[in-house]
Formats: structure tokens, sequence, C-alpha cells
């Protein structure tokens, strides 16, 4: 038997070989083996269908053994694909079972080569060795199989070994073998030849694996013999190590080289049999393991100590780092080289203060800040203790104060200008004049630098330290104003905008901008040195905040090329919160570039407020931006109107508070206030107030942001650690932050779909809810997914990046090469990806149930108000049925004028003139007609049924022209007419004379026009068949011809007679056409 | 043998009931679910692969994923069936996620 009817092997390799040149298919050995029989193998292994596999394996074999036709090479690759075949696709027994008979064949044939068979030659010989490498092959790989499963590989050798040796002995009990092969019904000769093969193939496949696995072992053996004397070495390097000598670096180091020899040599990996490797590496192990944990307690101890020393500081200082600083690092901070030296120094240190105008006290200096510039005073008689903005410098000059000559000039001349800047702070400028011409005039001679000791007299040191600390303040003004005002064109563009989270045009231009300025602040910032910037932290606060909007806006614009709406959502929300923040502080520092130091601050000419911007200045500024209003107003840029009306608003407001107007400004023309004045016109706010609300999940996902942002921060150190170095408590936290990590993630998935539902019920309402949501039910699955997906992936990368092991990181990295990969080969369609989807062919099933042809028969008695109402609902069925792939039914069905059938009946129901439009109704229908019966034959019921429909709708259409009265005037449509004698002359003109002579016998026996003589002219026969078309309209000449074409088809006859005519008639006006 | 099959592709769609999605949307999901397998599987199946091993892996060239199977399936014998399990494994937490989100 061939497997597929009677073709021959040799047919099937030409077959093959033909396509596979052309390329037209791809071979398949399931052609010979049946796919579906081997479906059924796998589903069912009855003893029936193991037979019928076996059957056609035997005949295929015999085919390949004996088609000599067919070049040796490709029956060997044939037989090859067999036997892949069998063994891919079916059990083990039945692999079994069938090179137990493909045995049996090769012996069948051997034995016919032994008897002499004249046929047979010596190629025959080959494929008996050939077969006998196959079967090698498959034996090969099952044994080796075996014996990887085997937990005692040796005795698994011997046993085998064992049985081969066993398998000649006839009548062995054990009959396990030759069941097994088929061959214990077999006679003793085939028995003996079947287990001389098998022993012969037994034996080498023993021996082969054997040898294999010992040049493997012995391979592994010496692999773990090199890897076991380096751990030693590195272990013998340790031994004579003192770990407290290592700086902390080399420790770090050694314990990184310990990990990687733990990893390289694993105890697993070690065979089991080498108990004296695993004794040795196990020894070595535990020594390492102690090594390590030696140093990680000096690692320990050393960040004990330096925590300490930085508590000691902090302690000293006052302050509360919240920085995990190294004393090394506050040495470098503050370039003291040693702290603690230091501090002994200063506490050797009296100095002399008075407060305000009080009297001088002597205190002496119990502690420095680490930075220098704080002191902590303690005054000895009164146990005052207080602290003092000292810097070293100057603390350096109390105690050993000198100074050049026109240093003190400088300071009398000072005095002279402006006395209230020593007046005011307590001193007595008229008391330090006169000291200061008596120093003057002691050291008449000095010239050289600092030569004037003034250190005696602490009222001219502190005289020269105001000057100093004006000086300081201006300078400091000055730079302050320099950035505050470099930080109002921070704002230039809609920050309103995005605080109330709405949109800005061209982000993308937009981050860069606000990159630009936060250049420019950094760069202004960078200029002024920490003397000369009080309120330095201010500004940096503020540079951060700035820094990290335009992270969270670069996030943004990446959020909206996604399109994760959860996402842009919730990056608004920090938006709008960071932007509420930045206004504020921006205000703070306004304030101190405009305002401050109007009563602290006198330059030498002794203005009292150099700084403040007068009031004809901010009217100025208010004109610009009028200016700047109106022209965005020209350019209609809202955007740009809305923050400027804003502008206008707050420097409106600054206005009114120096004037000491409530609600009064001055006009454009600077004159006197109008009340109830506005900047013109009145701008008012341009940007939409938004929905920002957030749902449970995306408000669970902000709570777990916070917390994940919170655990990062306070355990940044132990993020870095190694999973396998953690502690216990550690740990926990780790896990923690990986367990909100892997949650946020389904927060934001869910909050992003219970707002997909909350915008569609938005759109749609309640109407029709249910049926939008289940057509929306893909999308929701669709995301679950993905949104499972992500969390894994998540997951897994975590694990991945806080492993200790660099290798798994490696490998974790070449694995992403192959992941990506799939990408192309799915969007290729390089592999089937199956599509059944059963629940639309369930759908598709229903709806041609619901149609069939019993319903047909119910549309008979239908009324025409329930015959729109059935074509409403079919195709409301069928587009249903269709929402998800089948474009082009949808199509159809769209075109398919159901939609408006309501309409068309209606008009032909209603309207009296309806013959008038007679052709482009036959047209409405006809060319339905050709739409429907383009559906799918899978929706043959409906189709029908929906003709069926259309053929009702027709002939309420034909009742009414029927019952219009009197014959059509077609007369008067002389176009129409024309065309008509036209159609019905070409149709006519085809037709035989026999075939016309009937037709006229047609129209007699239709007893319409009984005046028609048989003389009658083509043109009247014409004229008459139009009336008559036009009068019973459902006469048509493609009617007659058809039928006439038909009925001689049908009966081979040459005429047609006058009473199957009769009978055509009959069936017109009985509206049966057929 | 390859890695990713028929079978594979049939049982995900089938057990995640991607049918219900259109073809585009469906290979969508299902390429970021073979990602991941791939990527949980890969890391159990190239855990024991030398230096050198890895280092051959990645000079198959990008996009040959037929090579990269037969590669992994020829240097770890039990890839096939760290794959398969790995299916089955991720299928069933898929599951089990999305029967926590609620909508």
């Amino acid at each position: 038997m061939s497997i597929e009817g009677e073709k021959s092997f040799y047919d099937f390799h030409k077959e093959r070989l033909t396509k596979e040149k052309t390329g037209n298919e791809v071979y398949d050995n399931s052609r010979y083996l049946p796919k579906n029989k081997l479906d059924s193998v796998n589903r069912n292994t009855t003893k029936e269908v193991v037979d019928e596999q076996r059957e056609e394996a035997l005949q295929n074999l015999k085919l390949a053994l004996e088609a000599k036709e067919i070049p040796e090479e490709e029956r060997m690759d044939y037989m090859q694909r067999l036997f892949d075949k069998l063994n891919g696709e079916t059990n083990e027994g039945m692999i079994d079972l069938a090179q137990g008979e493909i045995m049996e064949d090769v012996l069948d044939r051997a034995k016919e080569i032994e008897l002499g068979n004249t046929e047979i030659d010596s190629s025959k010989e080959k494929y008996w060795n050939n077969l006998k490498e196959e079967i090698y092959g498959q034996l090969y790989e099952k044994t080796k199989e075996k014996l990887e499963e085997a937990t005692n590989k040796e005795a698994y050798i011997g046993k085998m070994r064992n049985n081969i040796k066993n398998l000649p002995r006839p009548g062995s009990e054990d009959k396990r073998f030759l069941d097994e092969f088929g061959f214990s019904e077999k006679d003793e000769e085939d028995q003996n030849k079947m287990l001389e093969l098998y022993k012969e193939i037994g034996s080498k496949i023993l021996d082969d694996i054997v040898k294999e696995n010992i040049d493997k072992s012995e391979a592994v053996k010496i692999e773990e013999e090199k890897k076991t004397e380096e751990i030693e070495k590195l272990a013998e390097e340790l031994r004579v190590i003192n770990f407290e000598d290592l700086t902390t670096d080399e420790i770090e180091g050694t314990m990184e080289k310990i990990g990687i020899y733990f990893d390289k040599m694993k105890m697993r990996d070690i065979d089991i049999n080498n108990k004296d490797l695993i004794a040795r590496v196990s020894d070595i192990k535990i020594e390492l393991a102690e090594y390590n944990k030696k140093m990680k307690r000096i690692l320990n101890d050393r960040r004990q100590e330096e925590r300490n020393k930085l508590q000691e500081v902090e302690k000293v200082t006052g302050e509360i780092r919240t920085e995990t600083d190294t004393v090394a690092k506050v040495e470098k901070e503050t370039g003291i080289e040693n702290i603690d030296e230091y501090f002994k120094d200063c506490k050797k240190n009296r100095v002399k203060l008075r407060a305000g105008a009080g009297q001088e006290k002597t205190f002496i200096i119990t502690s420095i800040s680490p930075k220098g510039n704080t002191i902590r005073l303690e005054n000895t008689k009164e146990g005052n203790v207080k602290t003092s903005n000292i810097n070293k410098e100057y603390l350096y000059k109390f105690n050993n104060v000198k100074v050049d000559r026109e240093d003190l000039v400088n300071l009398k001349k000072t005095i002279e200008e402006n006395r209230s800047l020593f007046d005011d702070k307590g001193l007595n400028s008229f008391a330090i004049e006169g000291t200061i011409g008596t120093f003057l005039e002691d050291n008449g001679d000095a010239k050289d630098v600092n030569e004037i000791d003034i250190s005696d007299d602490s009222a001219v040191i502190n005289a020269l330290e105001i000057v100093k600390e004006n000086d300081e303040l201006k300078k400091q003004k000055e730079a302050e104003m320099e950035v505050s005002n470099a930080l109002v064109t921070v704002f230039e563009k809609p920050l309103e905008s995005l605080e109330n989270g709405g949109e800005i045009n061209n982000l993308e231009e937009e981050i860069e901008k606000y990159k630009n300025i936060l250049d420019m602040l950094k760069d202004k910032l960078g200029s002024y040195s920490d003397e000369d910037f009080e309120n330095r932290e201010k500004f940096e606060g503020f540079i951060e905040k700035l820094e990290k909007l335009i992270g969270l806006m670069s996030e943004l614009l990446e959020l909206k090329k996604k399109g994760d709406e959860v996402g842009i959502k919730v990056k608004k929300l920090e938006i709008s919160n960071l932007v509420a923040e930045l206004k504020k502080r921006k205000k703070e520092i306004e304030v101190l570039g405009l305002g401050r130091g109007s009563d602290e601050i006198s330059d030498k000419t002794g203005d009292e407020d150099g700084t403040e911007i007068p009031e004809e200045n901010l009217q100025e500024q208010l004109e610009q931006l009028k200016a700047k209003y109106r022209k965005a107003e020209e350019d209609n840029d809202r955007e740009e109107m809305g923050y400027i009306a804003g502008e206008i608003r707050t420097l409106t407001a600054e206005i009114d508070d120096k004037t000491g107007d409530e609600g009064l400004v001055r006009g454009s023309d600077g004159g006197k206030p109008k009340p109830g004045g506005g900047p013109e016109p009145e701008p008012k706010p341009e940007s939409e107030p938004v929905r920002f609300e957030l749902n449970k999940a995306e408000e669970e996902y902000i709570r777990k942001s916070k917390e994940i942002e919170r655990l990062r921060e306070e355990n940044e150190d132990i993020l870095f650690i190694p999973e396998e170095d953690l502690t216990d408590e550690e740990r926990k936290i780790v896990d923690r932050i990986e367990e909100l990590e892997i949650g946020r993630i389904l927060d934001k998935g869910s909050g992003l779909l219970t707002n997909h539902v909350d915008e569609l019920e938005r759109k749609i309402g309640t109407s029709r809810k249910e049926g939008i949501l289940e057509a929306q039910k893909e999308y929701i699955e669709m995301k679950k997914v993905l949104i499972g997906v992500e969390m894994l992936k998540k997951g897994l990368k975590m694990k991945i990046e806080r492993s200790k092991s660099k290798r798994k990181r490696k490998i974790f990295s070449s694995v992403g090469k192959f992941s990506s990969t799939i990408d192309n080969f799915i969007k290729k369609g390089e592999r089937k990806i199956p599509f059944r989807n059963k629940k639309k062919q369930e759908a598709i099933s229903g709806v041609n149930e619901n149609y069939s042809s019993k319903k047909r028969k119910d549309l008979d008695s239908i009324s025409e108000r329930d015959l729109i109402i059935e074509f409403e609902k079919v195709q409301r069925d069928i587009n249903d049925l269709d929402s998800n792939s089948d474009k082009k039914t949808k199509e159809i069905m769209q075109n398919t004028c159901v939609i408006n059938i309501r309409g068309v009946l209606d008009d032909i129901k209603t309207r009296d003139d309806i013959k008038d439009d007679h052709q482009d109704f036959k047209d409405f229908f006809e060319n339905r007609r050709k739409e429907i019966e383009k559906l799918p034959k899978n929706l043959n019921n409906p189709k029908e049924y929906l003709l069926k429909m259309f053929d009702k709708a027709e002939g309420i259409f034909k009742e009414k022209i029927a019952d219009s009265e009197g014959t059509p005037d077609i007369d008067n449509n002389e176009e129409q007419f024309n065309n008509l004698k036209d159609s019905i002359k070409k149709d006519l003109g085809e037709l035989k004379e026999e075939e016309l002579k009937n037709l006229k016998d047609l129209i007699y026996g239709a007893e319409i026009s009984r005046q028609i003589s048989d003389n009658t002219d083509i043109n009247e026969l014409n004229e008459l068949i139009v009336k008559l078309q036009s009068h019973a309209y459902s006469l048509e000449i493609k009617d007659i011809t058809d039928w006439i074409g038909k009925y001689k088809g049908e009966n081979g006859a040459t005429e047609i007679k006058l009473k199957d005519i009769k009978e055509f008639i009959d069936n017109i006006n009985n509206g049966n056409k057929k | 043998m390859k890695l990713i099959d028929e079978k594979t592709t049939e049982y995900l769609t089938e057990s995640l009931n991607l049918n219900l999605m259109s073809e585009e949307n469906r290979n969508k999901v299902l390429i970021e679910v073979l990602e991941l397998i791939s990527k949980r599987a890969g890391v159990k199946i190239m855990e024991n692969f030398s230096e050198e091993e890895v280092a051959e892996f990645e000079a198959i060239s990008e996009n040959n994923l037929e090579e990269m199977e037969e590669f992994l399936i020829a240097k770890n014998s039990y890839a096939k069936k760290i794959f398969d399990e790995e299916v089955k494994t991720t299928k069933d937490e898929l599951l089990k996620i999305r029967s926590k989100i609620k909508v």
C-alpha cells in the first residue's frame, strides 16, 4: 500500500525534486505520513492507530529499498526523513515497534540476499549497512539520553552490557526485547539474526558512549583541577596577609576576587564521584568564606569608625548632616588638613567681642564648624555660650590684627562720610576716628603691608569689619540681583499652563529653552564666591528644582510619544506640583533680589536704598508688558497673551502696594490714576481648567512612587549591595522596593484601563454602553496581558541587576539579543501563528443557524413593516459578528443599502410619482443584490435571506408600479424610450427568425395585443414590447431571451412551442420567473 | 527542532485568550510575551555556558533566530524542555496577574 493512492515512491520523489527545484513547495514528509494520521497517533495511541502507522512506515521503507531507479543518496535521504518523522511524531513505544518492523523488513531483504536472489546487487548491501547506521543513530541517541538521566552511569552501562551479553540466549526468560521488536514469534534463525545485529550495534554504541564520556570527563577533570589549583593559590596568598593592613579598596578588590572564584567553582558542577576534589574545594571555600567574613568585618568597622567621627563633627558643629559624608570628605570640602588638630588650635584662641553697644567681653573659642565659618564661643566669666558667624580669616585677624596704613586712612574716610553705618551698630564713630588718628601718628613710618598692629583696639577692628561686611553685602547684593534678574527670564513662557496641567506647544523647544536658562543661571551662580552669595543655597535649591522640572518635561515628552495616557496624567500632576513650588521659590528669591538690604546696607555715598526699583521703573515695565500683550494679540498668540496677562497682574499689584492704591493703576499715558483701570485690554487667563482627578489606581500609583522615592533616598547605600550580601533587614527593604516597583505597574495599568472605561462612558452615555464596552473588550484584554508582561519583565530585570554575579548579568545581556529578534520573526510571519477565532466561528455558525431556510420561508408572509425591521436586524447581526477582523464583510454590509432601505420602501409606499423614477429604483435593487452576492460563503444563510428580502422589497415596488394608473407615459420621455428600443433591438437582432416568431407567439399567448399580425415589422414589435414591459414591468426582454436560451438548452429544442410560451407567461404573471 | 514553534504560539494564543484580538493586536501581544519568555528561559538555558560559548552566541548575526535557537539547543540538550516549562510558568503568572487587574 502506498500512502497516497497509486503513486509510487518514484513519483513522489520526482514530484518533490521538481518542487524543490522550483521552490514552489517546501518538502514535507507529512505527505508520506499524512499529518492527520500523525495527529491521531499523538492523541490516541490505540493499537489500531499504531498498526496503521507502522504499516505506512514499512510500506515506505520497502519502496525505498526497492526503488533502484532513484539515486541511492536520495533514497537514503528519504529514509532519514522517515526515521526523523517517526522519531519526532510518535511516542516511544511506537518508535520501538516501527523500528522492530523495519528491522524485520531489513532481515527479510537480507535473507533474500543470502538466498541468492538474482535481483540483489551490491547496492543492497549498502542499504543494509546504511540501515544499520540509521538504527545505530536512533539507538545511540536513545541510550545516551537514558544514560544522562541515570544517577549511576557506570552501573547503567554495566547493566546495558549485561543485557546485550545475555541477548543471544534463545529461550531466555527475558523476552522483553524480542517482544518489543515483534520477533518473539519469528523462527529461531531470524531471532538470532536480529539479536546478532542488535548485539553488534548495541555493543558499539556502548563502547562509543563510554569512550566519549571518558574523554569528556577527563577534560572536565583537568579543567576542574585547574580551577581548584587557582583557588588554592588564592587561599595560600590570603593566608599570609594581615587584612588590617590592607586599604579599603584592596579589601574590596580581594572580596570581589573571592566572589569570582566562588562563581567559577561551584560545588554542584564537580563530578559527584570525585570525592577528593569535592573535599578539597569544600575546604578552600570554607577558608575563603572565613577570610571574606573577616574582611567584611574590617570594612564594617572602618565604616562605623568613619560614621562615629562624622557624628563627632556633627555634634560639635550642631549641624545635622543627612549625607553619608566621611571625615575625609569634610576635610576635603573645607580644605582643613587635619580637622582634629584644627579644633585643638581653635580652643587656644580667645576673642573679645562687644555685643551691640554693650561692654566688650572675652570669649573662648570652644569649637568651629568644619567649613570654619561658624564658631562656638564661651564666656569664661558668665558662662555664656553663643555662636557667631566668623570666618577663619577674621578669627586670625582678631587675635593678631595688623593692617596697612591705607586701610586706616580709608576707614577714617568712610566714617566721615557715613557715621550712621557705625553708630547704628553701637560704635562711637567719633571715638574711632580719634583712635585711628592716634594709630596713624604712632605709626607714622609704617609703610609695609600689615605693619600697624591694632589688636589692642577692638572698636577699630570692629569698624573695619563693618566696612568689610558692608562691601561684601553690596557685592553679594549685586550678584544676587544679577541672578534674580536672570531668573525672571525663566518664566518668560507659560509655566502657568504647566501648573494647571495644561498643554504646552512645542514641548521639545521649551525644554531646550529651559535648559539654556538653566545653564545661564549656573554660569552666573558659579561666577560668584560663597562670600558673595549669602543666599546661595536658596538659588541652588531653585536651580535644582528647575533641573528636576526639565527632567519631568523630558519624561512627559517621552510619554507623549508613547501615548501613555496615565503616565502623561501623572507626570503633569508632578510637573504642576513642582511648578507651584518653583514659583514660590522664585518669589522668595525675587524678594531677596529686589527688596532686601534697604535698611541694612548703605554704600559709601550714603544712599538709603540703592537697590529697590523705583515706581517709575515699574510703570515703565508695565508699559512694556502692555505693548508685548498687544503684539501677542495681533499675532493671535493666545499662549503668550495668557502669560503676559499674568505678568501684568503681578506688576499691577506691586505698583498698587507702592502707591497704596487699591484697585487703581495708572493709565498708559502715565497721568492720573483711573478708577478701576486695568491693563489695556483686560486680558483673561487663556488656559482652560483641566480635569485633574485621579482614580484610585492612579492615587495608589503616586503613593507607591513616593514611597519608592523615600526608600531609595534613605537606603541609597544598600541598593548597590549584591543581593547575596544583604542582611535580613536590608533584604526586607530591597524586597519592599521591588514589591512597590512591580505593584505600581499594576496600579498604573489599572488606572489606565479605568480611565479608558471612564472615557468611554463619558462619550457614549449609557444608552448603548454595554454594546460598545463589549467591542472594547479586546483592548482591555490586550492591556491586561501587557501589564502582566511589563510586571514580569521588571521583576526579572531587578533580579538580574541585583545579582552579584557579573556573569549572570552578561548572560542576560546576551539573551536580550535573542529575545529582540522575536519581534522581527513574528512581524515577518516567519513562524505561523494560528488564528482560530473560536468565538467568531461560533458567532458565524450562530448567524447561519438563525437565517436557515426555514426562516427564509417565513418571509413569504411577512408584512411591509416587519420587512423593514427584519432588514435592520439582519444587518446588525452580520455587523456584530464582524466587528473585529473581517473588514470586507463590513464594507459589503455598508454598501448593501440596508441603511436606507427604510427610506426607499417608504418612498415606494407613499409616492404617487414613483413611476418617474422606476429606473432608479431598479438600479437600486440591482446594485444592492450584486453587493450581497459578495458576502463570504460562510455567511450563506444570511446572504440568501437578504436576497429574498430584496425580492420581497422589489415585489412591493413592482406591485406599486403595476397599481399605478394607466400605462407609463414613456412617449414623453423620448430619450428613455429610444434607449430602451435600442436595447431591445440589440437583443432581438441576435434572435433567429424562428425565435422571433416564437416571441411574437409569446406575445400572442399573453393575449395582450392580438392585433399583431405575422407581418408585423420589427419596429412595431419593439414598440409593442416596450408597452408590454412598461405595463407589466416584470416582463423584460432579458427575461424572455434568458428563458428562450434556457428552454433551448434544456430541451434541445429548435423551436418553442406555444404551450411552453403560455406556461412561461403564466409563470411570469404568477411572479415566478424561474 | 525549534524553541518557538507553532505549538508554542498556539498554546499562548489560546490560553491567554488572544483569539479575542485582531491579528495585529494579537501579534503585538505575542511578541511581548515571547520576548519575556525568551529572556527568562534564555538566562536558564545559558546558565552554564562557558565564556567562549557566550561569545560564540553573541557572534551569531542579529535577527537570525533559527541559528540562535539551533545554537542553544546544541549547547544545552534541555533547552527545549526549559523553554516549554517557561512558557507554561509565564502563562500561569500572566493569568494570575490578569485576575488582579480590576477595571
